[in-house]
């Protein structure tokens, strides 16, 4: 076990490298994944079939597939030659914002038609219905669903590893190629995945109850 | 927006429909209705469920398309597609029947929010204004509740003061008391008599023939989305002319 | 300028039937495999056995949390080193076969918990057995409540199969890496490869949505629809 263990600088580092590049996918994704979901919501339909199309898309495609195609793929063909770091950043990105179009989707339509028909009737513009009524309650329901996508990202992160960036799976594979001892040095990776979604999901639910509190 | 007694010269009408037309597909929900509210009227439509009255509410405000006709509010039309509507809306309060308050904010907070960032009002004058309005409703006490924590008949109230807030000229009630347990009809029931006192114009629909006669200038009896009789409340409910307004009325009276 | 011919790969289409078949293989093994092991992790969970249902639990959550990648890798090389040596597809299987039983495990213990109590006591006064009560009125209710979930499950196995190719498996993934690395022509591979997995779980997806319509129309009148 030791021999793995003298690695920890680098075990360390590429722990942070994962939280850090998953948290980005889900922030961007989350941007992009809220477009989407109104769009997904609009009256015309363009819009929403475009939205549905795009949701679809990338959930039939591999995870695998899009990083390689992000990174490979836009290489040869484009002449776009990205860092794994940006790959993998795009492939990730592109996975939690289709996942994140359908949370916040669903979290603006859990908000009563109702209300917003009554935020119509005071005059208030539409823009104005989603600002004041629709997303101050949206973004509340919206944190569990958005705790799960953060620990996908996390989980796909590893896929990187296939592309060469330095996360957590990849650090892992070097160290087991260097020791020799690969049951160890995956075990330890293990345990910090699990130790980093127990974390995420902790701290979820914390965020969660800090906003019922304000109800 | 007082009365005083007698009018000598005739007010234009607040609200007018002209062959007022909806359709939802092939169904045709309101059918070339024609009606006209005078400042200060109470007027209250009655018929069975499904008959498109609350429809005919939501057309007013823009809220519902219309396939047919007219609506002029004020003297300017309403299109419910046009930016005009907004407008229009400003003056005009409506109530519904699942109250729809803002789930997020407190009663105080659901009463000045369009005031602030619909008219452009400065907080302390809403604030005043909403202050007031809860101790009409006679809910000072409830203010700073969330929705969830008062009763329907509560959150009604709060409703009814958050559409006054606005100081509208037309009030419109769908169906107020509907979803409301018997015990709590009588308070809203009584803020809407107290409005209608004050000289309010209203266009109410509703079950409650009880506020209909007591409160009511005028009565509309709606049936398969056309108006089937119309009168002074004693007038219809005690010499209904048509058929179906007489059916509709025993089983109201009988059940 | 790039010049998008799919003639260019048209060499390497003789090759994708089998890898196609390896992947439909993988998926179809893990599915039934991991049918299997989900029953015995519902089973675990809803036992009256303290200790079944704390394995049950920590089965969960161990293989959910955990990236299937390092599960693959895992039991490739990490079984390996303590003197197992697997094959790549065996490897393969087993890793997703763990983590599928994991899923599994909680749709069949959701549908199962959605069944109200009285359904039971309702069968086993009319003298059912155990057996009986479960075939003719838990497992018929049960699945219309999970095959949404399930063929969700269903297409995220087939797109999971992909991670094969990392030790090895013959299967689409690595269909489109040889050809996109062969002849530099990555973005028809990765069109064609990715049509496939699109069409895979579209497939399933309509599927899906035709058993939906199929279960609503013999539901029985009066009842919920």
């Amino acid at each position: 076990m030791s021999a793995v263990l003298t690695f920890w600088p680098a075990i360390v580092k590429a722990t942070l490298t994962t939280l850090w590049i998953s948290w980005l996918a889900l922030v961007l994704g989350g941007i992009v994944g809220a477009v989407i979901g109104h769009a997904r919501l609009s009256r015309r339909r363009v819009l929403r079939w475009s939205a549905v199309a795009y949701t679809e898309l990338f959930r039939s495609i591999p995870p695998l597939l899009l990083f390689a195609g992000c990174y490979y793929g836009l290489a040869y063909t484009l002449e776009i030659r990205l860092s794994p770091f940006a790959a993998a950043t795009l492939a990730l990105t592109l996975v939690a914002s289709s996942l994140m179009s359908e949370v916040v989707r669903a979290a603006i339509e859990s908000v009563g038609r109702g209300q917003r028909l009554a935020a119509l009737a005071s005059a208030m513009r539409p823009l104005q219905v989603m600002r004041y009524v629709v997303w101050p309650q949206a973004v509340r329901v919206m944190v569990p669903a958005a705790t799960g996508v953060y620990i996908t990202t996390l989980k796909d992160s590893s896929v990187a590893s296939v592309i060469g960036y330095l996360e957590l799976t990849r650090t892992t594979l070097l160290v087991r190629e260097t020791t020799g001892k690969s049951f160890e040095a995956l075990l330890i990776a293990a345990l910090i995945y699990l130790a980093l979604t127990y974390a995420i999901s902790w701290l979820g639910a914390l965020v969660e109850r800090k906003f019922h509190f304000v109800h | 927006m007082s009365t005083e007694a007698p009018e000598s010269a005739p007010r234009p009408p607040i609200l007018v429909l002209e062959r007022l037309t909806k359709r939802f597909g092939h169904r045709v929900v309101l059918d070339q209705i024609d009606l006209a509210v005078t400042p200060g009227e109470v007027v209250v439509l009655l018929g069975p469920s499904g008959t498109g009255k609350s429809t005919l509410l939501r057309c007013v405000n823009g809220l519902e398309e219309i396939e047919g006709g007219r609506i002029l509010f004020e003297g300017r039309e309403v299109l419910a597609r046009s930016r005009t509507v907004i407008e229009i809306r400003k003056h005009i309060g409506m109530i519904f029947q699942n109250f729809n308050l803002y789930a997020h904010l407190s009663a105080l907070d659901n009463v000045m929010l369009a005031p602030i960032k619909v008219l452009r009002e400065r907080r302390d004058v809403v604030e005043a204004r909403a202050r007031e309005l809860f101790r009409k409703v006679r809910l000072e006490h409830r203010m700073h509740a969330f929705p969830a924590q008062l009763s329907g008949g509560e959150q009604q109230r709060v409703a009814i003061a958050r559409a006054l807030a606005m100081q509208p000229t037309l009030l419109m009630f769908d169906e107020p008391t509907s979803a409301l347990d018997p015990e709590t009809v009588g308070d809203v029931l009584a803020v809407m008599e107290d409005l209608a006192r004050e000289g309010r114009t209203m266009l109410v629909v509703t079950h409650e023939i009880g506020f209909a006669r007591h409160v009511g200038d005028r009565l509309i009896f709606m049936d398969e989305g056309k108006i089937v009789e119309e009168g002074s409340p004693d007038g219809i409910l005690e010499r209904p002319k048509n058929e179906r307004t007489q059916r509709f009325f025993s089983s109201i009276l009988r059940g | 300028m790039y010049q998008f011919t799919i003639e260019a790969i048209a060499s390497y289409f003789g090759k994708l039937p089998l890898a196609i078949a390896h992947t439909l293989e993988l998926s179809i093994l893990t599915i039934l495999l991991g049918l299997v092991l989900g029953i015995g992790g519902a089973l675990c969970r809803t036992s009256r056995a303290p200790v079944l249902r704390l394995l049950g639990r920590v089965y969960v959550e161990l293989l959910r949390n955990l990236p299937l990648l390092i599960v693959i890798y895992l039991v490739y090389f990490g079984l390996a080193q303590l003197g197992l040596r697997i094959g790549n597809f065996e490897s393969a299987l087993i890793a997703l076969t763990l983590n599928t039983g994991a899923y599994m495990t909680e749709v069949l213990r959701g549908g199962l918990a959605a069944i109200d109590r009285g359904q039971y006591l309702a069968a086993r006064a009319q003298a059912m057995s155990t057996v009986q009560v479960y075939r003719y009125v838990v497992f018929p209710q049960m699945f219309r409540i999970i095959y949404a979930p399930l063929g969700n499950l269903f297409i995220s196995v087939v797109l999971g199969s992909s991670l094969a190719s990392v030790i090895g498996v013959e299967d689409v993934m690595t269909w489109v890496h040889i050809v996109g690395n062969e002849s530099f022509r990555y973005l028809e591979a990765f069109l064609v490869g990715g049509a496939v997995y699109v069409s895979l779980a579209q497939l399933i997806n309509l599927s899906r949505l035709l058993v939906g319509r199929a279960l609503l129309r013999h539901q029985a009148p009066g009842a919920r629809a």
